[in-house]
This record gives structure tokens, sequence and C-alpha cells, in this order.
């Protein structure tokens, strides 16, 4: 999708007719505007949401007044007034033409007033066409759930990395690769499956359905622990991210600065201790639990006894057959010479021996048990070995975790007695922090295990009815459709999460390489299995998560909205071959408004730079403090359409501006207008 | 026609799933699999066999049998179990061999539950001590519940 054309009348701030043309070469995609603060760059930006999909960002205050407000009061009550964008956009080979309007006759104030949204469709042949369902024609283009990423507000952008912001991140995901609607599906299929589970319950009989009363039970249980679970994880992300401030505010300070990289140097340390030891314990515990064989030393003693005895007796490794007794015993006489015939006494010993002389598989397979006693052996001496090791390692760990904790509680003990009222205001919210996060990890870990043991206890059950013997037609009958069904239902989950989590894996990995691309700083960003975004640095003590400031904010949310751009491209290419037409995705602009407000003249340079490769075409829109000089410069060669959206003011106060560009002065503030008001001056 | 090896299935004692469960999810245990042969060995070191009274969903030859050790293991204990029935080990007789095996299990795992109910320790501890403690006595000729010579010598001859 490529926007070539936007036309605003009436529309906000912009009074009358003003339009603006889109760069949208490939070598000089990006459009340029500047514009003062309240000149209606934000506005320009939610004018090609509106023109699409008939919203506003929620930022967007007095949101019913969409006509332009002098135009609304000059005109007179009962006449007809109204506004519209119209934006013209490129894609697959035809011109798409959408209006939206407004019209109404007036009364009174602005209120929600109805749209008319018409698309006209122009092929590649020059033919147009008025599209039946336009709404449908650009959902199915750039799908509206898409929009956030594509056309956004710089100043807001933070909120993607912001503490509760991972479930929006995760929604949209599952949105472009339409897991939403399987996940709907699956919600539907589960309540299927209890339905079935209930009516089979019914016919099956008594154990069935204690089984199936005990199965809602525990489902009651899943989803109230899924609920506690959430709760516990967005309150962790808030607790993370207020102590990121208190850090910073200590660090900060002249007085706390070296206490405090002190202190995060010995938490980062206890804390790759305290991760070390779990790991060991877990492992050693692993370990254990697949070692059955441990107890196997006097079983393997006494089987080897047996079959030394064997071999000793000559009934090991072949032994004396079968087949040679039975003819002696044919032959009625022993190869001693005793007699063999029936009745005989010799005879009753030999019919003994050749009952329990061993058949060739028989002898085989003790003598390969045998050669396996070594494996038994190796195995318990290679257990006794590993747990020797680990047991000294949990120790070492144990040790060097009791040195850094009083090191720690020595630095809190200092931190906590340094005079000054914020001092002892930030140590006191940091500890109180602290045991949230303490707190909430205990019970977090707790509910997460019982999650795990409920999952399983379900699982059991389930398939307890599901084999359940059962008898009558009906019944059988009602087993088979709740085993189809849970069949399904399982196929479902597994796909949700296989497609979920390889999403995931995908946009982590773009996001890192292109946040490696922007800055040069030695971060690492990390899209967790949480989808939370977070940015890690290794340091001599580990991988520690940094405090991160505005900028790393900013950058961290335009990698990963360059990642998603990235990422919705390839999926474009693989709705192809997507059977249920689930996923969606395409080549999409970047309309950006303020994206460098925040950023000091490096951080500038670096997304300056990395701009150019986010998407295919760009609209930036900047005020003069934040474009001029460094971004300017860095992406001139890559504009095709440079402008300034003028502001008129009425304010006399305001100072009246001006902008160089190319050689020339353009008009950038005009103040004691007659109305406020936006234009757009294109610089040629 | 035979049984293949993929038809034979090791039952599980009902009344101990929440045991075998809480194994899973706090000692370690990375399936149900390993949680009956660590049952079934440690209650044959034991020396005691107990009959479940209900069976749970039962567990899949091949699937119990994942690491090779562990087939070798089970037809050893059914050799030493029944020492006159050298046929015991074969495959074809797998069914008995684990007949022996549930039992053992049963009793094994009854007497982890009951070390880890009666004491203070987790049930991970639990088992690593039964562990621990095995190791420490694996010792192949002074084992306390091997064969004497003399019964050998009977057996034998």
């Amino acid at each position: 999708m490529k926007l070539i054309r936007i036309v605003l009348s009436n529309f906000r701030q912009y009074k009358g007719e003003v339009c603006l043309d889109f760069a949208h070469s490939d070598d000089k995609p990006i459009t340029f505007l500047f514009g003062a603060n309240g000149s209606g760059k934000t506005t320009l930006l939610n004018a090609c949401r509106w023109a699409l999909y008939g919203t506003l960002s929620e930022d967007v205050e007095g949101r019913d007044s969409l006509i332009h407000n002098t135009v609304w009061s000059d005109s007179e009550d009962g006449s007809i007034v109204g506004c519209y964008v119209e934006l013209t956009f490129e894609h697959a080979g035809s011109q798409y033409i959408a209006r939206r309007t407004v019209e109404t006759t007036k009364s009174g104030v602005q209120r929600s007033l109805p749209q008319k949204l018409t698309v006209t469709e122009i092929d590649e042949f020059g033919n147009s066409n008025l599209l039946i369902a336009p709404e449908a024609k650009i959902d199915s283009i750039m799908p509206a759930k898409l929009a956030d990423f594509f056309f956004f507000n710089g100043e807001r952008i933070e909120r993607l990395v912001q503490p509760d912001a991972y479930k929006e991140v995760e929604t949209s995901i599952k949105r472009m690769l339409g897991i939403e609607y399987m996940e709907a599906g699956e919600k539907g299929l589960k309540d299927v499956v209890a339905r079935l589970t209930r009516d089979f319950s019914k016919l099956a009989g008594n154990d069935t359905e204690q089984l199936t009363a005990q199965l809602e039970s525990e489902r009651e249980k899943e989803e109230a622990l899924i609920a506690e679970i959430g709760l516990e994880k967005k309150n962790l992300s808030a607790f993370d991210a207020e102590l990121d401030h208190v850090q910073a505010a200590l660090v900060s300070n002249e007085v706390t600065r070296e206490l405090s990289l002190q202190r995060k140097d010995v938490e980062a340390s206890v804390l790759r201790l305290k991760t070390e030891r779990v790991e060991l314990s877990a492992r050693k515990s692993r370990r254990i639990a697949e070692s059955g064989f441990a107890f196997t030393g006097a079983l393997c003693a006494n089987f080897g006894k047996l079959a030394e005895g064997m071999i000793a007796a000559g009934q090991l490794p072949h032994g004396i057959q079968q087949s040679f007794l039975e003819g002696l015993l044919d032959q009625g006489e022993c190869i001693c010479g005793s007699d063999l015939r029936e009745h005989a006494e010799a005879r009753a010993q030999v019919e003994s021996k050749r009952d329990s002389a061993g058949v060739p598989e028989v002898q085989g397979t003790w003598m390969d048990l045998r050669g396996h006693l070594s494996l038994l052996a190796d195995k318990r001496s290679q257990l006794r070995d590993d747990l020797a090791d680990l047991t000294e390692r949990i120790s070492g760990a144990y040790s060097s975790l009791r040195e850094q904790q009083e090191l720690l509680t020595e630095l809190n003990r200092k931190l906590g007695t340094t005079e000054g009222d914020s001092v002892q205001g930030l140590e006191t919210r940091r500890q109180e922090l602290l045991r949230d996060v303490a707190s909430t990890n205990g019970s977090l870990g707790l509910h997460q295990r019982d999650l795990e043991a409920t999952r399983s206890r379900i699982s059991s059950i389930s398939n307890q009815i599901d084999h359940a013997v059962v008898q009558g037609q009906q019944a059988t009958l009602a087993q088979q459709r709740l085993q189809c069904a849970s069949k399904v239902r399982d196929a479902l989950q597994k796909i949700l999460s296989v497609r979920t989590e390889s999403a995931r894996q995908t946009l982590d990995e773009k996001i890192r390489e292109i946040f490696g691309k922007i800055t040069i700083k030695d971060y690492h960003p990390v899209l967790d299995d949480d989808f939370h975004l977070e940015l890690f640095q290794e340091t001599a003590h580990g991988r520690i998560r940094v405090a991160r400031s505005t900028g790393e904010n900013q950058i961290l949310s335009l990698s990963f909205i360059a990642a998603v751009l990235d990422y919705a491209s390839e999926k474009e290419r693989d709705s192809v071959n997507d059977p249920l037409g689930l996923t969606t995705g395409g080549r999409f602009p970047i309309v950006m408004d303020a994206a460098f407000g925040s950023l000091d003249e490096n951080y500038q340079r670096e997304v300056a730079r990395a701009l150019r490769s986010l998407a295919p075409q760009i609209v930036v829109m900047v005020s003069k403090s934040q474009g001029m000089g460094t971004v300017y410069d860095e992406l001139e060669n890559s504009i095709g359409s440079l402008g300034v959206i003028v502001a008129y003011t009425t304010n006399s106060d305001d100072k009246q501006e001006t902008i160089g560009l190319k050689g020339y002065e353009y008009t950038y503030i005009v103040s004691d207008s007659a109305d406020n008001r936006a234009d757009i001056q294109e610089v040629r | 026609m035979s049984t293949s090896n993929g038809d034979y299935r090791m039952k599980r004692p009902a009344e101990l799933e929440h045991l075998i469960q809480t194994m899973i999810a706090e000692a370690g245990f990375p399936n149900i699999r390993d949680v009956l042969l660590f049952g079934a060995f440690y209650g044959f070191k034991m020396g005691d066999r107990v009959r479940m009274e209900r069976s749970g969903e039962p567990v899949a030859w091949h699937t119990l049998t994942y690491q090779p050790w562990s087939t070798v293991a089970i037809r050893m204990m059914a050799a030493v179990e029944c020492p006159d029935d050298r046929s015991i080990v074969m495959p074809e007789r797998t069914a008995e061999q684990l007949a022996i095996l549930e039992d053992y299990a049963t009793a094994g795992l009854e007497s982890i539950q009951r070390k880890w109910q009666s004491g203070s320790k987790s049930l991970a501890q639990v088992v690593e001590q039964l562990v621990v403690d095995a190791l420490s006595t694996d010792d192949a000729i002074s084992a306390p519940d091997e064969f004497s010579d003399k019964e050998l010598e009977e057996y034998l001859l």
C-alpha cells in the first residue's frame, strides 16, 4: 500500500480545502513536514486514519468536533454543514480514492455525527468502479487492527513498552496472525466439550458422573488460577517499572550515586547466583527423578549370581540342549551307560533336567541381560559422580550468595542511613517495592505450579472419561462425539500455541536485529514468553535488565513497530498459502508524528539513519526544534516531498515565525489571524 | 498371533494418583513413566510387593522403556523374582514382568508417600534421600536381599 494524496476539507483545524501529495518513489519515499506544536500534525495523522476507518486515536481531545470550529459557528442553525477527508492510495496495481464525509443540518453544538464512506477503485486500465462494500475492502487492504502500528504518535509510542502494554502487544500480534479467531473457536469448543461431557456422563453411569463433577471443579480452578496469574504478572511489571524509576533517581543523586551503582552490581550478582542455584537444584532434581536405576545395585548382584551359577552349571551360554536329552531318553540309555528306560530311576532325573534345560532363545536373552550388568553399574557410578558434582556446585553458589547478600545488607544499611528526605523517601519506597516483588513472585510461583498440576489432573480425568468402558448404543455414541470434539479442541490448542510461539520468536529476533542497527549501545531487547518487551545489558555479573530512559524506550518501540512491519510484509506472502484466510499482512507505510521529541541529538541521528530502512514509505511530522539540523540533514536525500504545516492563530501574543528551507523563508506561525486554522505549504 | 510389545501397558495405582502428580509437579519428575520406574525399583529394593486396588490410566510399554536401561532392569527383576522360571525374561512374557513391576511400584510409591506424609521433608527431599542412601549402600556383594550361596547352590543343582 502506498499513500498518494490527501485532501482535507474543513476537517478539524484544516479550514477550506487543503491538499498534500505524499512522496512515494522508491528512491525518495519520505514526506517530511514541519509544524509547530498544536499546528495540526496530529490532526493530519488522524485524518489518514479517519478517512480509512472513521476513528481518531484515543489521545485526541474533542473527538466529536470534526467540522472546523469557525465553519461550524459561522453557519446558521438549520443550514447544511460538513467536512470530509479524501485519501488516495495505491494497492496491488489499482488506485483507490477513499472519501469519508460528515454532513449534517446544524443545530446547537457538534455531537457525534453520521459518517459516509465511499471508495472508488481505478484499475490498471483506468476503469473506475464505486465499491459496494468499501469498509470491507479497506480492511482487506490494511486491516484496522494494525492501524495503531502504522499511524502513530511518537509522544505516545512509548506506551508499547510500558508494563501493562504486553497484553496489547500480544493481542495485536495474534490479530495479525488470525489467532484471535482460533482462540474464539477454541473457547467455543471448550464449551461444547463441557456440554458433551455432561451428556455422556449422564448416560455412562456413576463413576463417570463423579469424574465429570471433578473435571468441572478442576476447570473452574484452572480459570481462577489463570486470572490470578495474569494479575500477578501485571503487578510485577508495574513494580519493576517503579523500581527502575526509584533506582534512576538514586543514581542521579550525587550523594547516593556511588553506593547505588555498587548496590546495583551486587544485586545483579545476587540475582545471577540465585538463578544459578535454582538451575543447579532443578538439574539435580531432574537427574534424581530419572534415576530409578539407582536402586538396582542388589538386583544386579542377584541377577549376576544367577547367571554365573548357570554358567558354572554349564547351562549358559549353551548348556545341555533339550534335544540332546530327548535323544538319550529315546535311546533308553545314557552316555554313562545308566538305564533310561521307562520306570528306571535315572530316567526321572534326566527328564527333570530336560524340562529345566534352556532353549537357545532363553539362553540368549539371559546372556544379553548379563552383558548389560555393566551398563547399569556404569549408570549408577555416573549418577553418583554427577550428584556429588552438582551438590558441590550448589554449595559453592550458596556460599557466594551468602557473601553477596551480606554485602547487599551493608549497602542497604548505608543507603538507608544516608541523610536527606528525598533519599529516605526513595529508600523506603524501594524496600516496599522489593517486598511486594518478593511476595508477588512467591505467590506467582505457587499459582503457576498449581496451574500445571491442575492441568495435569484435567488431562488425566478427561482421558479417563474419554476411555471409560460404556454399554449401550446411546452411551457409545455420546462417547464418540465427546472424543471427536476433544481431539479437535486439543489440535486447535496445539496450533494456537505453536503459531503464537513462532510469531513471538520471529518478532523477538527481528526486534533485536533492528534495535542493533539503530543504536550501537550494547543492549539486547527481548520479547519474552509473556510478550513483555524488555531491554537487557551484558555485564560482568551476567545479563541484567536495563532501567530505560525515554530515548531507549522510543527506540525500543520503533524497533518493535519496524519488526511488526517487516513481519506483516512476510505474512502477506504467507497469506497466499493460508487456506483459512486468517492471516493478514502487506507492505504498509508509516505515518509518524513527533517521533523525535524526547530524543537527544545522538539518538535523533541514530533513529533518522535507521528510519529509511524501516518501511517502504514514511511520512514524518516534526516541529522545527525536533527536525531542523540533525534529523533533516540525515534524511534530506530521501525526502521526496517537503512541506510546512502553517499554524494560523488568533492569539496576538504568539510570535510570528518563519522557517528557512532550501534557501527560502516559509511561514511557520501566523499570529493575530482571523481564526485558528492550519494550512499546508509545499516546499519545492 | 503373537502380541507385540506395543500392546503391553503398565497399570498405575489410582489410589496414589495424587502422589504421582505431586512428584511431577514438585519433585522434578518429567513423566509418569519416571515416577513408576522410580517407585518400582525402590519397592524392589525394599522387597515389598503390593497389589494395587484400582488401576489408573496405563502407560504403554514403549513409553515406559524409553530409556534402554529400563527394559534390561525390568527383565532382570522378573528373573530374580522367579528364579525357577528362566523363560520369565523372554519378551513374550512381558505381561508377567509388568505385573511384577506394578506390584513393586505400588509398594515403592506407598512407602514414599508414608515417608513424605509422616515427616517434615518435601517430596523432592524425600526422593533425593532415597537415591543418596541407595547409592551409598550400593555394594553388590553385601546387598542385604541377595541370594545366599547356599540358596543358589540348591537352585542350580
